[in-house]
Protein backbone atom coordinates (compact mmCIF):
# COMPACT_ATOMS: atom_id res chain seq x y z
CA UNK A 1 0.00 0.00 0.00
CA UNK A 2 2.84 2.43 0.58
CA UNK A 3 4.15 1.26 -2.42
CA UNK A 4 1.31 2.09 -4.18
CA UNK A 5 1.20 5.58 -2.40
CA UNK A 6 4.66 6.26 -3.86
CA UNK A 7 4.17 5.12 -7.27
CA UNK A 8 0.87 7.55 -7.33
CA UNK A 9 2.92 10.27 -6.02
CA UNK A 10 5.56 9.80 -8.60
CA UNK A 11 3.20 9.06 -11.84
CA UNK A 12 1.09 12.32 -10.97
CA UNK A 13 4.16 14.38 -10.61
CA UNK A 14 5.69 13.10 -13.96
CA UNK A 15 2.34 13.49 -15.14
CA UNK A 16 2.28 17.41 -14.30
CA UNK A 17 5.46 18.00 -16.23
CA UNK A 18 3.90 15.75 -19.28
CA UNK A 19 1.00 17.74 -18.95
CA UNK A 20 2.89 21.40 -18.75
CA UNK A 21 4.26 20.04 -22.02
CA UNK A 22 1.63 18.45 -23.91
CA UNK A 23 -0.62 21.68 -23.46
CA UNK A 24 2.35 23.83 -25.37
CA UNK A 25 2.18 21.16 -28.63
CA UNK A 26 -1.80 21.15 -28.47
CA UNK A 27 -1.50 24.89 -28.38
CA UNK A 28 0.17 24.82 -31.53
CA UNK A 29 -1.27 22.14 -33.04
CA UNK A 30 -4.51 24.22 -32.44
CA UNK A 31 -4.13 27.13 -34.35
CA UNK A 32 -1.12 26.36 -36.67
CA UNK A 33 -2.17 22.50 -37.24
CA UNK A 34 1.64 22.09 -36.83
CA UNK A 35 3.51 19.46 -34.87
CA UNK A 36 6.29 21.90 -33.30
CA UNK A 37 8.83 19.09 -32.71
CA UNK A 38 11.11 21.31 -31.41
CA UNK A 39 8.95 22.26 -28.38
CA UNK A 40 10.59 19.30 -26.09
CA UNK A 41 13.57 21.38 -26.58
CA UNK A 42 12.24 24.35 -25.64
CA UNK A 43 11.64 22.49 -22.73
CA UNK A 44 14.98 21.58 -22.09
CA UNK A 45 16.28 25.29 -22.70
CA UNK A 46 13.55 26.02 -19.54
CA UNK A 47 15.91 23.59 -17.48
CA UNK A 48 18.57 25.10 -18.68
CA UNK A 49 17.80 28.85 -18.12
CA UNK A 50 17.01 27.19 -14.51
CA UNK A 51 19.83 26.37 -13.36
CA UNK A 52 21.46 29.37 -14.48
CA UNK A 53 19.31 31.50 -12.48
CA UNK A 54 19.63 29.21 -9.63
CA UNK A 55 23.51 29.77 -9.77
CA UNK A 56 23.06 33.06 -10.43
CA UNK A 57 20.99 33.64 -6.84
CA UNK A 58 24.09 31.45 -5.40
CA UNK A 59 22.00 28.61 -4.95
CA UNK A 60 23.51 25.36 -4.21
CA UNK A 61 20.79 23.13 -2.33
CA UNK A 62 17.59 23.43 -0.54
CA UNK A 63 16.33 26.95 0.18
CA UNK A 64 13.95 28.22 2.76
CA UNK A 65 11.65 31.16 3.66
CA UNK A 66 12.24 34.58 1.60
CA UNK A 67 15.08 32.99 -0.62
CA UNK A 68 12.74 29.82 -1.07
CA UNK A 69 10.12 31.49 -2.50
CA UNK A 70 12.17 34.26 -4.41
CA UNK A 71 13.86 31.67 -6.27
CA UNK A 72 11.07 29.69 -7.19
CA UNK A 73 9.39 32.80 -8.69
CA UNK A 74 12.55 33.99 -10.25
CA UNK A 75 13.12 30.53 -11.66
CA UNK A 76 9.81 30.26 -13.04
CA UNK A 77 9.09 33.72 -14.73
CA UNK A 78 13.12 33.40 -16.08
CA UNK A 79 12.68 30.37 -17.36
CA UNK A 80 8.84 31.28 -18.79
CA UNK A 81 10.22 34.00 -20.26
CA UNK A 82 13.06 32.55 -21.74
CA UNK A 83 11.46 29.60 -23.12
CA UNK A 84 8.52 31.84 -24.89
CA UNK A 85 10.85 34.23 -26.37
CA UNK A 86 12.29 31.37 -28.15
CA UNK A 87 9.53 30.22 -29.53
CA UNK A 88 8.65 33.23 -31.00
CA UNK A 89 12.09 32.62 -32.14
CA UNK A 90 11.63 29.93 -33.70
CA UNK A 91 7.96 30.45 -35.10
CA UNK A 92 9.54 33.45 -37.27
CA UNK A 93 12.75 31.81 -38.40
CA UNK A 94 11.39 28.55 -38.87
CA UNK A 95 7.82 28.44 -39.63
CA UNK A 96 6.17 31.56 -40.31
CA UNK A 97 8.08 31.95 -43.75
CA UNK A 98 6.24 28.46 -44.62
CA UNK A 99 2.71 29.45 -43.38
CA UNK A 100 1.43 28.78 -46.96
CA UNK A 101 3.63 26.13 -47.85
CA UNK A 102 2.38 22.36 -47.73
CA UNK A 103 1.79 21.11 -44.38
CA UNK A 104 4.85 18.49 -44.98
CA UNK A 105 7.31 21.55 -45.04
CA UNK A 106 7.03 23.21 -41.43
CA UNK A 107 6.83 19.59 -40.53
CA UNK A 108 10.26 18.94 -41.51
CA UNK A 109 11.71 22.50 -40.40
CA UNK A 110 10.54 21.43 -36.87
CA UNK A 111 12.98 18.74 -36.84
CA UNK A 112 15.90 20.36 -38.23
CA UNK A 113 14.97 23.26 -35.45
CA UNK A 114 14.89 20.32 -32.64
CA UNK A 115 18.17 19.23 -33.92
CA UNK A 116 19.70 22.48 -34.11
CA UNK A 117 18.66 23.12 -30.62
CA UNK A 118 20.05 20.28 -29.11
CA UNK A 119 23.33 20.83 -30.19
CA UNK A 120 23.21 23.94 -29.48
CA UNK A 121 22.39 23.00 -25.77
CA UNK A 122 24.67 20.56 -26.00
CA UNK A 123 27.70 22.95 -26.79
CA UNK A 124 26.61 24.93 -24.31
CA UNK A 125 26.47 22.41 -21.39
CA UNK A 126 28.11 19.27 -22.51
CA UNK A 127 26.90 16.05 -22.94
CA UNK A 128 26.33 14.64 -19.22
CA UNK A 129 23.48 14.84 -17.47
CA UNK A 130 23.95 18.38 -15.11
CA UNK A 131 22.81 18.20 -12.13
CA UNK A 132 20.18 21.00 -10.85
CA UNK A 133 20.49 22.20 -6.74
CA UNK A 134 17.55 20.64 -5.13
CA UNK A 135 15.94 23.99 -3.96
CA UNK A 136 12.57 22.67 -2.51
CA UNK A 137 12.55 21.35 1.26
CA UNK A 138 11.33 18.08 1.80
CA UNK A 139 8.29 18.29 4.03
CA UNK A 140 5.68 15.18 3.52
CA UNK A 141 2.11 15.73 3.12
CA UNK A 142 -0.94 12.74 3.26
CA UNK A 143 0.87 10.31 5.62
CA UNK A 144 4.48 11.35 4.29
CA UNK A 145 3.62 9.66 0.68
CA UNK A 146 3.84 13.51 -1.41
CA UNK A 147 7.13 15.19 -1.03
CA UNK A 148 6.76 18.94 -1.13
CA UNK A 149 7.98 19.02 -4.95
CA UNK A 150 5.78 16.71 -5.53
CA UNK A 151 2.25 18.82 -4.64
CA UNK A 152 3.99 21.76 -6.15
CA UNK A 153 4.61 20.33 -9.64
CA UNK A 154 1.11 18.84 -9.59
CA UNK A 155 -0.77 21.94 -8.28
CA UNK A 156 1.38 24.36 -10.60
CA UNK A 157 0.01 22.03 -13.61
CA UNK A 158 -3.39 22.22 -12.42
CA UNK A 159 -3.42 26.10 -11.52
CA UNK A 160 -1.70 26.67 -15.58
CA UNK A 161 -4.33 24.38 -17.09
CA UNK A 162 -7.02 26.40 -15.50
CA UNK A 163 -5.57 29.44 -16.10
CA UNK A 164 -4.76 28.67 -19.67
CA UNK A 165 -9.00 27.77 -19.99
CA UNK A 166 -9.37 31.18 -18.69
CA UNK A 167 -7.31 32.47 -21.19
CA UNK A 168 -8.52 30.48 -24.32
CA UNK A 169 -12.30 30.95 -23.35
CA UNK A 170 -12.48 33.82 -21.51
CA UNK A 171 -10.24 36.78 -22.68
CA UNK A 172 -10.48 38.78 -25.81
CA UNK A 173 -7.03 37.30 -26.88
CA UNK A 174 -8.14 33.57 -26.60
CA UNK A 175 -11.13 34.52 -28.82
CA UNK A 176 -8.82 35.68 -31.83
CA UNK A 177 -6.40 32.65 -31.07
CA UNK A 178 -10.14 30.63 -31.78
CA UNK A 179 -11.11 32.74 -34.62
CA UNK A 180 -7.49 32.12 -36.05
CA UNK A 181 -7.88 28.61 -35.57
CA UNK A 182 -10.95 28.07 -37.33
CA UNK A 183 -10.80 30.52 -40.16
CA UNK A 184 -7.69 32.97 -40.66
CA UNK A 185 -9.20 34.12 -44.10
CA UNK A 186 -12.51 35.29 -41.53
CA UNK A 187 -10.38 36.19 -39.01
CA UNK A 188 -8.30 38.78 -41.28
CA UNK A 189 -11.80 40.02 -42.74
CA UNK A 190 -12.52 41.35 -39.00
CA UNK A 191 -9.09 43.02 -38.45
CA UNK A 192 -7.45 39.90 -36.60
CA UNK A 193 -3.62 39.78 -37.06
CA UNK A 194 -2.96 36.47 -37.50
CA UNK A 195 1.01 36.69 -37.38
CA UNK A 196 0.61 38.43 -34.16
CA UNK A 197 -2.15 36.22 -32.91
CA UNK A 198 0.15 32.87 -33.49
CA UNK A 199 2.98 34.67 -32.39
CA UNK A 200 1.72 35.34 -29.14
CA UNK A 201 0.50 31.56 -29.26
CA UNK A 202 4.13 30.39 -29.66
CA UNK A 203 4.95 33.10 -26.71
CA UNK A 204 2.42 31.29 -24.65
CA UNK A 205 3.18 27.71 -25.52
CA UNK A 206 7.18 28.60 -24.92
CA UNK A 207 6.05 30.02 -21.72
CA UNK A 208 4.42 26.86 -20.51
CA UNK A 209 7.26 24.55 -21.67
CA UNK A 210 9.96 27.20 -19.78
CA UNK A 211 7.41 26.27 -16.58
CA UNK A 212 7.79 22.47 -16.95
CA UNK A 213 11.34 22.46 -17.77
CA UNK A 214 11.68 24.48 -14.45
CA UNK A 215 10.11 21.94 -12.20
CA UNK A 216 11.34 19.24 -13.99
CA UNK A 217 14.89 20.23 -13.43
CA UNK A 218 14.09 21.32 -9.85
CA UNK A 219 12.28 18.59 -9.16
CA UNK A 220 14.41 15.56 -10.57
CA UNK A 221 17.43 17.69 -9.91
CA UNK A 222 19.15 17.12 -13.09
CA UNK A 223 18.77 17.39 -16.62
CA UNK A 224 21.03 17.29 -19.97
CA UNK A 225 20.92 18.32 -23.67
CA UNK A 226 18.66 15.53 -24.92
CA UNK A 227 16.06 15.96 -21.78
CA UNK A 228 13.30 17.09 -24.40
CA UNK A 229 13.61 14.58 -26.79
CA UNK A 230 11.79 11.67 -24.46
CA UNK A 231 9.93 14.08 -22.43
CA UNK A 232 8.83 16.05 -25.90
CA UNK A 233 7.75 12.24 -27.17
CA UNK A 234 5.83 11.45 -24.22
CA UNK A 235 4.23 14.51 -24.13
CA UNK A 236 3.46 14.67 -27.52
CA UNK A 237 1.59 11.21 -27.28
CA UNK A 238 -0.37 12.44 -23.95
CA UNK A 239 -1.88 15.45 -26.02
CA UNK A 240 -2.55 13.11 -28.47
CA UNK A 241 -4.06 10.37 -26.48
CA UNK A 242 -6.10 13.45 -24.26
CA UNK A 243 -7.57 14.91 -27.97
CA UNK A 244 -5.11 17.10 -29.64
CA UNK A 245 -6.32 20.73 -29.65
CA UNK A 246 -8.12 20.01 -26.61
CA UNK A 247 -6.39 21.46 -23.48
CA UNK A 248 -8.30 19.42 -20.92
CA UNK A 249 -7.25 16.50 -22.78
CA UNK A 250 -3.66 17.61 -22.75
CA UNK A 251 -3.85 17.17 -18.94
CA UNK A 252 -6.16 14.31 -18.79
CA UNK A 253 -3.35 12.48 -21.03
CA UNK A 254 -0.74 13.94 -19.40
CA UNK A 255 -1.28 12.35 -16.02
CA UNK A 256 -2.20 9.16 -17.75
CA UNK A 257 0.86 9.04 -19.61
CA UNK A 258 2.82 9.75 -16.26
CA UNK A 259 0.91 6.99 -14.04
CA UNK A 260 1.09 4.48 -16.00
CA UNK A 261 4.90 4.87 -16.46
CA UNK A 262 5.83 5.46 -13.20
CA UNK A 263 3.17 1.78 -12.34
CA UNK A 264 4.80 -0.01 -15.32
CA UNK A 265 8.09 0.56 -13.99
CA UNK A 266 7.72 -0.03 -10.28
CA UNK A 267 5.60 -3.40 -11.12
CA UNK A 268 7.27 -5.05 -14.50
CA UNK A 269 10.21 -2.86 -14.63
CA UNK A 270 10.85 1.04 -16.22
CA UNK A 271 12.15 -1.12 -19.27
CA UNK A 272 8.50 -1.45 -20.25
CA UNK A 273 7.34 1.56 -19.63
CA UNK A 274 7.58 3.08 -22.95
CA UNK A 275 5.98 0.15 -24.52
CA UNK A 276 2.64 0.28 -22.23
CA UNK A 277 2.66 4.17 -22.72
CA UNK A 278 2.29 3.38 -26.82
CA UNK A 279 0.14 -0.02 -25.87
CA UNK A 280 -2.33 2.37 -24.66
CA UNK A 281 -1.91 4.92 -26.85
CA UNK A 282 -3.08 2.81 -29.69
CA UNK A 283 -5.58 1.01 -28.05
CA UNK A 284 -7.48 4.19 -27.06
CA UNK A 285 -6.93 5.68 -30.76
CA UNK A 286 -8.24 2.22 -32.05
CA UNK A 287 -11.61 2.44 -29.97
CA UNK A 288 -11.66 6.73 -29.89
CA UNK A 289 -9.65 7.89 -32.97
CA UNK A 290 -9.70 11.49 -31.52
CA UNK A 291 -8.44 11.07 -28.70
CA UNK A 292 -10.32 10.60 -25.14
CA UNK A 293 -11.91 14.28 -25.06
CA UNK A 294 -11.28 14.67 -29.17
CA UNK A 295 -13.89 15.12 -30.99
CA UNK A 296 -15.33 14.65 -34.25
CA UNK A 297 -14.47 17.71 -35.65
CA UNK A 298 -11.19 18.68 -36.99
CA UNK A 299 -10.55 19.44 -33.01
CA UNK A 300 -8.78 23.09 -32.71
CA UNK A 301 -8.83 25.42 -29.25
CA UNK B 1 -15.59 60.48 -48.10
CA UNK B 2 -15.95 56.88 -48.56
CA UNK B 3 -15.42 56.26 -52.58
CA UNK B 4 -13.22 53.19 -53.37
CA UNK B 5 -11.38 53.19 -56.71
CA UNK B 6 -10.14 50.31 -58.98
CA UNK B 7 -7.67 50.59 -61.90
CA UNK B 8 -6.05 47.75 -63.72
CA UNK B 9 -6.44 45.35 -61.72
CA UNK B 10 -5.57 41.98 -62.29
CA UNK B 11 -5.74 38.92 -60.22
CA UNK B 12 -4.60 35.08 -60.87
CA UNK B 13 -4.07 31.88 -59.10
CA UNK B 14 -0.86 29.90 -59.93
CA UNK B 15 -0.89 31.20 -63.61
CA UNK B 16 -4.66 31.27 -64.28
CA UNK B 17 -5.78 34.48 -64.36
CA UNK B 18 -9.41 35.36 -62.50
CA UNK B 19 -9.20 39.02 -63.02
CA UNK B 20 -8.01 41.04 -66.05
CA UNK B 21 -7.56 44.81 -65.99
CA UNK B 22 -10.81 45.66 -64.19
CA UNK B 23 -11.51 49.28 -63.31
CA UNK B 24 -14.05 50.53 -61.53
CA UNK B 25 -15.23 53.45 -59.09
CA UNK B 26 -17.98 53.61 -56.59
CA UNK B 27 -19.18 56.91 -54.85
CA UNK B 28 -19.18 57.98 -51.31
CA UNK B 29 -23.00 56.65 -50.41
CA UNK B 30 -23.58 55.01 -53.50
CA UNK B 31 -24.58 50.96 -53.62
CA UNK B 32 -23.30 49.12 -56.66
CA UNK B 33 -24.04 45.71 -57.94
CA UNK B 34 -21.70 43.26 -59.46
CA UNK B 35 -22.99 40.79 -61.59
CA UNK B 36 -21.34 37.39 -63.64
CA UNK B 37 -22.02 33.99 -64.06
CA UNK B 38 -20.21 31.14 -62.35
CA UNK B 39 -16.32 31.58 -62.09
CA UNK B 40 -16.59 35.03 -63.47
CA UNK B 41 -14.27 36.27 -60.81
CA UNK B 42 -17.08 38.27 -58.80
CA UNK B 43 -15.43 36.78 -54.92
CA UNK B 44 -11.92 37.62 -56.44
CA UNK B 45 -12.46 41.47 -57.09
CA UNK B 46 -13.82 41.53 -53.60
CA UNK B 47 -11.32 39.56 -51.79
CA UNK B 48 -8.44 41.70 -54.04
CA UNK B 49 -10.33 44.41 -52.28
CA UNK B 50 -10.01 42.88 -49.00
CA UNK B 51 -6.34 42.17 -49.55
CA UNK B 52 -7.02 38.06 -49.18
CA UNK B 53 -5.30 37.28 -52.48
CA UNK B 54 -2.06 39.11 -54.28
CA UNK B 55 -3.51 41.51 -57.17
CA UNK B 56 -1.54 44.04 -59.37
CA UNK B 57 -3.14 47.70 -60.28
CA UNK B 58 -4.46 50.01 -57.90
CA UNK B 59 -6.79 49.93 -55.05
CA UNK B 60 -7.53 53.48 -53.82
CA UNK B 61 -10.26 53.79 -50.37
CA UNK B 62 -10.79 57.58 -49.86
CA UNK B 63 -7.61 58.28 -51.47
CA UNK B 64 -6.00 55.52 -49.71
CA UNK B 65 -4.01 52.84 -51.98
CA UNK B 66 -4.25 49.36 -50.18
CA UNK B 67 -2.15 48.02 -52.57
CA UNK B 68 0.49 45.32 -49.81
CA UNK B 69 -1.57 46.23 -47.44
CA UNK B 70 -2.14 43.40 -44.91
CA UNK B 71 -6.50 41.92 -45.09
CA UNK B 72 -6.60 43.16 -41.37
CA UNK B 73 -5.72 46.51 -41.42
CA UNK B 74 -7.90 47.41 -44.45
CA UNK B 75 -10.36 46.28 -42.34
CA UNK B 76 -9.47 48.14 -39.91
CA UNK B 77 -9.84 51.16 -42.13
CA UNK B 78 -13.16 50.56 -42.23
CA UNK B 79 -14.23 48.11 -44.97
CA UNK B 80 -16.59 45.35 -44.07
CA UNK B 81 -16.56 42.32 -45.47
CA UNK B 82 -19.37 39.55 -46.01
CA UNK B 83 -17.62 36.89 -47.41
CA UNK B 84 -19.05 33.93 -49.97
CA UNK B 85 -20.68 31.24 -47.70
CA UNK B 86 -20.48 33.16 -44.70
CA UNK B 87 -17.19 31.98 -42.88
CA UNK B 88 -18.64 31.90 -39.29
CA UNK B 89 -16.65 30.95 -36.68
CA UNK B 90 -18.92 27.67 -36.58
CA UNK B 91 -17.53 26.41 -32.80
CA UNK B 92 -18.22 30.12 -31.49
CA UNK B 93 -21.35 31.81 -29.97
CA UNK B 94 -23.06 34.22 -31.59
CA UNK B 95 -22.11 36.95 -29.38
CA UNK B 96 -18.50 35.86 -29.46
CA UNK B 97 -18.52 35.96 -33.45
CA UNK B 98 -20.15 39.63 -33.02
CA UNK B 99 -17.75 40.67 -30.24
CA UNK B 100 -14.69 39.87 -32.93
CA UNK B 101 -15.89 42.09 -35.49
CA UNK B 102 -15.78 45.25 -33.23
CA UNK B 103 -11.69 46.20 -32.31
CA UNK B 104 -13.15 48.95 -30.74
CA UNK B 105 -13.24 47.21 -27.63
CA UNK B 106 -15.11 50.05 -25.75
CA UNK B 107 -17.79 50.28 -28.52
CA UNK B 108 -18.48 46.56 -28.73
CA UNK B 109 -21.94 46.31 -26.64
CA UNK B 110 -23.68 49.26 -28.07
CA UNK B 111 -23.19 48.22 -31.86
CA UNK B 112 -23.94 44.45 -30.88
CA UNK B 113 -27.22 46.30 -29.46
CA UNK B 114 -27.68 48.04 -32.59
CA UNK B 115 -27.32 44.85 -34.28
CA UNK B 116 -29.54 42.95 -32.54
CA UNK B 117 -32.16 45.92 -32.89
CA UNK B 118 -31.72 45.28 -36.71
CA UNK B 119 -31.86 41.17 -36.55
CA UNK B 120 -34.33 40.73 -33.32
CA UNK B 121 -33.52 37.06 -34.00
CA UNK B 122 -30.27 37.14 -33.16
CA UNK B 123 -30.68 38.26 -29.28
CA UNK B 124 -32.25 35.19 -28.76
CA UNK B 125 -29.72 33.35 -30.21
CA UNK B 126 -26.96 35.05 -28.99
CA UNK B 127 -25.32 32.52 -27.06
CA UNK B 128 -26.05 29.74 -29.40
CA UNK B 129 -23.21 28.18 -31.27
CA UNK B 130 -23.11 29.86 -34.40
CA UNK B 131 -22.66 26.55 -36.67
CA UNK B 132 -26.13 25.37 -35.18
CA UNK B 133 -27.87 28.41 -36.93
CA UNK B 134 -30.06 27.93 -39.59
CA UNK B 135 -28.49 29.60 -42.87
CA UNK B 136 -31.03 32.95 -42.73
CA UNK B 137 -29.54 33.33 -39.24
CA UNK B 138 -25.99 32.57 -40.34
CA UNK B 139 -26.23 35.20 -42.86
CA UNK B 140 -27.38 37.39 -40.12
CA UNK B 141 -24.77 36.67 -37.87
CA UNK B 142 -22.40 37.11 -40.82
CA UNK B 143 -23.78 40.68 -42.01
CA UNK B 144 -23.79 41.72 -38.02
CA UNK B 145 -20.31 40.84 -37.51
CA UNK B 146 -19.32 42.62 -40.36
CA UNK B 147 -21.51 45.82 -39.42
CA UNK B 148 -19.80 45.30 -35.28
CA UNK B 149 -16.21 47.07 -37.25
CA UNK B 150 -18.54 50.04 -38.59
CA UNK B 151 -17.23 49.71 -41.94
CA UNK B 152 -17.70 52.79 -44.25
CA UNK B 153 -17.81 50.30 -47.18
CA UNK B 154 -19.45 47.21 -47.34
CA UNK B 155 -18.65 44.49 -49.27
CA UNK B 156 -21.42 41.31 -50.16
CA UNK B 157 -20.61 38.67 -51.61
CA UNK B 158 -24.01 37.10 -52.45
CA UNK B 159 -25.86 37.42 -49.09
CA UNK B 160 -28.71 35.64 -50.89
CA UNK B 161 -27.19 32.44 -51.48
CA UNK B 162 -28.97 29.87 -50.51
CA UNK B 163 -31.87 31.45 -48.46
CA UNK B 164 -35.68 31.31 -49.03
CA UNK B 165 -37.52 34.03 -50.50
CA UNK B 166 -38.64 35.89 -47.57
CA UNK B 167 -35.17 35.80 -46.06
CA UNK B 168 -33.93 37.04 -49.07
CA UNK B 169 -36.73 40.32 -49.17
CA UNK B 170 -35.85 40.99 -45.28
CA UNK B 171 -31.85 40.57 -45.56
CA UNK B 172 -32.16 43.25 -48.39
CA UNK B 173 -34.49 45.22 -46.77
CA UNK B 174 -31.99 44.91 -44.13
CA UNK B 175 -28.99 45.91 -46.35
CA UNK B 176 -31.22 48.96 -47.50
CA UNK B 177 -31.98 50.39 -43.93
CA UNK B 178 -27.69 49.97 -43.46
CA UNK B 179 -27.42 51.93 -46.88
CA UNK B 180 -29.54 54.56 -45.89
CA UNK B 181 -27.57 55.48 -42.71
CA UNK B 182 -24.74 56.33 -45.41
CA UNK B 183 -22.86 53.27 -45.87
CA UNK B 184 -21.14 52.62 -49.07
CA UNK B 185 -22.01 49.27 -50.55
CA UNK B 186 -20.86 46.86 -52.99
CA UNK B 187 -23.38 43.44 -53.81
CA UNK B 188 -22.34 40.42 -55.73
CA UNK B 189 -25.60 38.62 -56.44
CA UNK B 190 -25.88 35.33 -58.74
CA UNK B 191 -29.95 36.56 -57.96
CA UNK B 192 -29.59 39.91 -60.42
CA UNK B 193 -33.26 40.60 -60.07
CA UNK B 194 -32.48 41.18 -55.96
CA UNK B 195 -28.96 43.20 -56.60
CA UNK B 196 -30.46 45.62 -59.83
CA UNK B 197 -33.44 46.44 -58.09
CA UNK B 198 -31.17 47.09 -54.85
CA UNK B 199 -28.37 48.86 -56.53
CA UNK B 200 -28.37 52.08 -58.24
CA UNK B 201 -25.52 51.05 -60.96
CA UNK B 202 -24.11 47.94 -61.82
CA UNK B 203 -21.41 46.17 -63.25
CA UNK B 204 -21.16 43.06 -65.02
CA UNK B 205 -18.27 40.97 -65.48
CA UNK B 206 -17.70 37.93 -67.76
CA UNK B 207 -14.37 36.17 -67.49
CA UNK B 208 -12.49 38.21 -65.66
CA UNK B 209 -13.44 41.48 -67.19
CA UNK B 210 -15.97 44.18 -67.05
CA UNK B 211 -17.92 43.57 -70.14
CA UNK B 212 -21.33 46.27 -69.10
CA UNK B 213 -21.50 49.02 -66.85
CA UNK B 214 -24.47 51.29 -66.47
CA UNK B 215 -27.08 52.55 -64.20
CA UNK B 216 -28.94 49.59 -62.75
CA UNK B 217 -32.47 50.42 -64.31
CA UNK B 218 -30.98 50.34 -67.90
CA UNK B 219 -29.01 47.20 -67.04
CA UNK B 220 -32.62 45.42 -65.92
CA UNK B 221 -34.58 46.11 -69.08
CA UNK B 222 -31.44 45.58 -71.64
CA UNK B 223 -32.34 42.44 -73.19
CA UNK B 224 -28.99 40.62 -73.12
CA UNK B 225 -29.12 40.90 -69.44
CA UNK B 226 -32.43 40.03 -69.44
CA UNK B 227 -31.16 36.58 -71.50
CA UNK B 228 -27.82 36.07 -69.62
CA UNK B 229 -28.62 37.06 -65.84
CA UNK B 230 -32.52 37.38 -65.24
CA UNK B 231 -33.56 33.67 -66.67
CA UNK B 232 -35.00 35.58 -69.71
CA UNK B 233 -38.23 36.53 -68.24
CA UNK B 234 -39.42 40.19 -68.26
CA UNK B 235 -41.81 40.61 -65.04
N1 LIG C 1 -8.09 29.79 -54.60
C1 LIG C 1 -8.15 29.63 -55.92
N2 LIG C 1 -7.23 28.90 -56.57
C2 LIG C 1 -7.27 28.73 -57.91
N3 LIG C 1 -8.23 29.27 -58.69
C3 LIG C 1 -9.18 30.00 -58.11
C4 LIG C 1 -9.20 30.21 -56.70
N4 LIG C 1 -10.27 30.98 -56.41
C5 LIG C 1 -10.88 31.21 -57.58
N5 LIG C 1 -10.24 30.64 -58.61
C6 LIG C 1 -10.62 30.71 -60.03
O1 LIG C 1 -10.74 32.06 -60.38
C7 LIG C 1 -11.87 32.27 -61.21
C8 LIG C 1 -12.80 33.28 -60.58
O2 LIG C 1 -13.29 32.77 -59.36
P1 LIG C 1 -14.25 33.59 -58.42
O3 LIG C 1 -14.45 32.79 -57.18
O4 LIG C 1 -13.72 34.95 -58.27
O5 LIG C 1 -15.59 33.61 -59.26
P2 LIG C 1 -17.04 34.08 -58.87
O6 LIG C 1 -17.46 35.02 -59.90
O7 LIG C 1 -17.08 34.54 -57.46
O8 LIG C 1 -17.85 32.72 -59.03
P3 LIG C 1 -19.09 32.16 -58.18
O9 LIG C 1 -20.29 32.82 -58.70
O10 LIG C 1 -19.09 30.70 -58.50
O11 LIG C 1 -18.82 32.42 -56.75
C9 LIG C 1 -12.50 30.91 -61.39
O12 LIG C 1 -12.07 30.40 -62.61
C10 LIG C 1 -11.95 30.08 -60.28
O13 LIG C 1 -11.83 28.74 -60.64
MG1 LIG D 1 -17.96 33.89 -55.81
Amino acid sequence: MHEFGAQLANGLALGAIYALIALGYTMVYGIVELINFAHGDVYTFGSFITLVILTALGITGEAHGVLLVVAVVVALLGSALACGVLAILIERVAYRPLRNAPRLAPLITAIGVSFILENALQLWKGPAPITVPALIPNPRFLGGTFSLAQVSVIVLAVVTMFALQFLVHRTRLGMQMRAVAQDRDAAALVGIDANRTIALTFLIAGALAGIAGMASGVYYQSTWFLNGFGAGLKSFTAAVLGGIGNIAGAMLGGFCIGLLEAFTSATIGGQWANVAVFTVLIAVLVIRPNGLLGTNLPDKL
Amino acid sequence: MSSLRIDDLCVSYGGVSALRHVSLHVEQGEAIALLGANGAGKSSLLRAISGLVCSSGSIAFDGVLLGGRPAASIARLGIGHVPEGRRLFARMTVRENLALGCWDIGATDERMQGVFALFERLRERADQVAGSLSGGEQQMVALGRALMGSPRLLLLDEPSLGLAPQVIAMIFARLGEIHARGTTMIVVEQNARAALSFASRAYVLENGQVVRSGNADDLANDPTIIDAYLGGVIE
